[in-house]
């Protein structure tokens, strides 16, 4: 019975990672103006997610001179011991400490969309790029959004994000923040305002919730994993970003939009796009047959192979394309949209 | 055993021939995901006049909910039916899963009102172990109507492999077996329909629906079982005929029923494989309706009915018949109302 009980808190510690002092900052060397900012995206599907996570993590590593300086993962196995496997599969390759991301319904790359048994890397690279990363647990997120609910959830949310932005120091080079939450659509609308408690209004922010499905939810940060926890990445450097949100609950309505915030985003960006990551809702993903004919009309405006990284989320960050949205405010957290950062120079 | 056919097609006729007295009819369809998570509401609306009809649909919604718009200007051609699309840009769930919505059509000097109890009909990702019991939905959306007195609550789940239903039934009596030849029995029938289809008029068309029935049984001898009634390609002429159920059982789906005090549990899992042209995916929309047979209390109990469809949208063949059955004279309302895979209510 004792020994049952020191294994179980050691599971629990080492899920938590407290188990190894994990800190809940984290950061690259900062950025130097003029240097390069090297992008590569891999993905990698196979029913075994440890052959997976170490397929995709060797393939990620080879496209750079000296490796990755982090690393975005988007992954779609089903349940904790698949997600454990691809995880210790990644880490196989790469150094745990630069491992960020979540689990979600699916990962976007040029090549298409891979959802069943698939995980999809994005790393950076270079010493024109910078990373700040930070960790909130217990974001106090689960239960349903009702009358009596909704109020102390969206205080809670919004207290923790405003948390998360104060983990992580600005700085003059700053230029987005990435934000993977376990917060359902219409959750991450308050953990967004709490981040811009901090960051202010018209700071540009991107991202998405991480998949809900029973069993699904986790949030990783320096490889490993968390439920009702936050990851915000800060990308800072000498490039440009520029971001665009469009909503569409319909089918016929999904590819058009797809294309007209790409447009928007490329039409704003000052320089050659580099990079487009993209937060796309798991619910307009299901009302297409065939999800990859949102991405060939990204891929149109975008004219020529710009690396795409992108996730289905269950909630996404950026412009909301809402009656009420408030121009002054940049980024809203909200659902059922494409929201697209286009990184350029 | 054929009987069925000619009254089948009469009521048919009957049915196409109705107009309400009323210009239009409104119907909001269920939603299929939850409301806080912002989906469109769609609102029916059907021309039953012999004339144009031009007008304007106001829609009311629950305190604290707010639409892209709450107004849109119609046109419609005799006989024409209409979706309108309305936007959940914010809206609170609630427990019930009961959301009271008005919708008023004005036009040609008539004014048409229909106020309903809206629910989200959404299956949320879950796998339950198939025992009978209702211990693991609790994250599931309960949606649940009463007839005569007695309740049913219809609960989904779905995952990559199956489609999970768990239905409970109050009632005072069960009847699992037929001692005579037109004994009823009780049982629960479900439809399950890709989206965009719609129940064929004529006989001979081909089903484009699964059927499933699972019955009862507490004997030793012999279990609960499922019985597949129709699947796609079927002719339609086979939902008229009173069929015996021997020959029909489908192993493929797993099936437990309990009995506790007055309320049956049927709890099953369809395994998607069966049902290839519904894609498990968050999102996925299709169309999935229940009957329950009570045959020593209530009679038929209908979701159908309970959801809103107009009295014009009964149709002998959206429902297979089969011996035993609790169906009475007027054919059951269509086995399409709207459904659909969400992720969570959390």
């Amino acid at each position: 019975m004792g020994c049952r009980a020191i294994v179980l808190a050691g599971a629990v510690l080492a899920v938590a990672g407290c188990a190894r002092g994990l800190k809940e900052t984290w950061q690259t060397t900062p950025p130097h103006p003029g240097s390069e900012v090297v992008v590569a995206v891999v993905a990698a599907q196979n029913p075994d997610p440890y052959a997976a996570g170490r397929q995709a993590a060797q393939a990620l590593k080879d496209k750079f001179l000296g490796g990755p300086k982090v690393v975005l993962i988007s992954e779609c196995y089903l349940g904790r011991k698949n997600k454990e496997r691809l995880l210790r599969g990644i880490r196989s390759v790469l150094p745990r400490e630069i491992l960020f991301g979540g689990a979600t319904y699916g990962s976007i790359t040029i090549d298409g969309c891979h959802d069943r048994d698939a995980v999809a890397l994005l790393g950076l690279a270079g010493d024109g790029v910078g990373v700040r990363a930070a960790l909130e647990r217990e974001l106090g997120a689960s239960g349903p959004w009702t009358e009596d609910a909704s109020d102390p959830l969206a205080r809670r949310l919004r207290a923790a994000g405003a948390r998360l932005a104060r983990k992580i120091p600005t700085s003059a080079s700053d230029r987005l923040l990435v934000v993977i939450a376990d917060a359902h659509s219409p959750k991450n609308g308050p953990l967004v305002q709490g981040i811009q408690d901090v960051l202010g209004l018209r700071f540009p922010i991107i991202g998405g919730s991480v998949s809900k499905n029973a069993g699904q939810s986790y949030v990783y940060y320096q490889g490993e994993m968390f439920s009702d926890a936050a990851v915000a990445l800060m990308l800072s450097g000498a490039f440009n970003v520029s971001l665009a949100g469009r909503q569409a609950k319909e089918a016929k309505a999904v590819v058009a939009t797809a294309e007209a915030a790409t447009a928007i985003a490329h039409q704003h960006l000052k320089g050659s796009p580099t990079l487009a990551l993209i937060f796309d809702c798991a619910g307009r993903k299901g009302k297409l047959d065939r999800p990859a004919d949102e991405i060939v009309p990204i891929k149109r405006v975008l004219k020529r192979d710009v690396p795409l990284f992108g996730c289905y989320c269950a909630g996404e960050i950026g412009p909301a394309d809402t009656s009420d949205a408030s121009p002054n405010v940049l980024s809203h957290g909200v659902g059922w949209h494409i929201m697209i950062a286009l990184l350029g120079r | 055993m054929t009987g069925c056919l000619p009254a089948a097609i009469l009521w048919l006729g009957l049915a196409r021939c109705a107009t309400g007295s009323e210009p239009v009819a409104l119907r909001v369809e269920n939603l299929t995901v939850p409301p806080s998570s912002g989906p469109l509401m769609h609102v029916l609306i059907a021309n039953r006049g012999k004339a144009r009809y031009e007008g304007k649909v106001d829609v009311s919604v629950p305190e604290g909910w707010r639409l892209n718009r709450t107004r849109l200007r119609v046109r419609l051609r005799p006989g024409e039916t209409r979706r309108l699309d309305f936007a959940i840009e914010r809206a609170l769930d609630n427990r019930r899963n009961r959301y009271r919505v008005a919708v008023v059509a004005e036009g040609g000097g008539r004014r048409v009102e229909r106020t309903q109890e809206v629910v989200c009909a959404s299956a949320p990702y879950f796998q339950p172990r198939i025992d009978g019991k209702a211990t693991e939905w609790d994250d599931a959306i309960p949606v649940s109507f009463v007839t005569r007195g007695k309740r049913t609550t219809i609960r989904t789940y779905w995952n990559h492999d199956a489609f999970c239903v768990l239905v409970e039934v109050q009632e005072e009596d069960l009847s699992t077996r037929r001692r005579k030849p037109d004994e009823k029995i009780d049982a629960v029938q479900l439809a399950i329909a890709r989206s965009g289809t719609a129940t064929p008029s004529r006989p001979r068309a081909r089903a484009e629906r699964h059927e499933f029935l699972p019955v009862a049984s507490f004997s030793w001898l012999r279990r609960s079982r499922c019985y597949r009634l129709l699947g796609p390609g079927a002719r339609l002429v086979t939902a008229t005929q009173e069929r015996d159920l021997d020959g029909l059982e489908c192993r493929d789906v797993a099936l437990a029923v309990r009995c506790r005090k007055d309320v049956t549990t049927y709890e099953c899992a369809i395994p998607f494989r069966l049902m290839p042209e519904i894609k498990p995916s968050e999102g996925r929309e299709f169309f999935f309706s229940v009957l329950v047979h009570d045959p020593d209390g209530t009679g038929l109990r209908e979701w159908g009915e309970a959801a809103g469809l107009w009295p014009w949208q009964r149709n002998p063949l959206a429902w297979c018949r089969w011996r035993g059955d609790s169906r009475g004279q007027a054919p059951p309302f269509d086995s399409r109302t709207e459904w659909g895979l969400c992720s969570s209510r959390h």
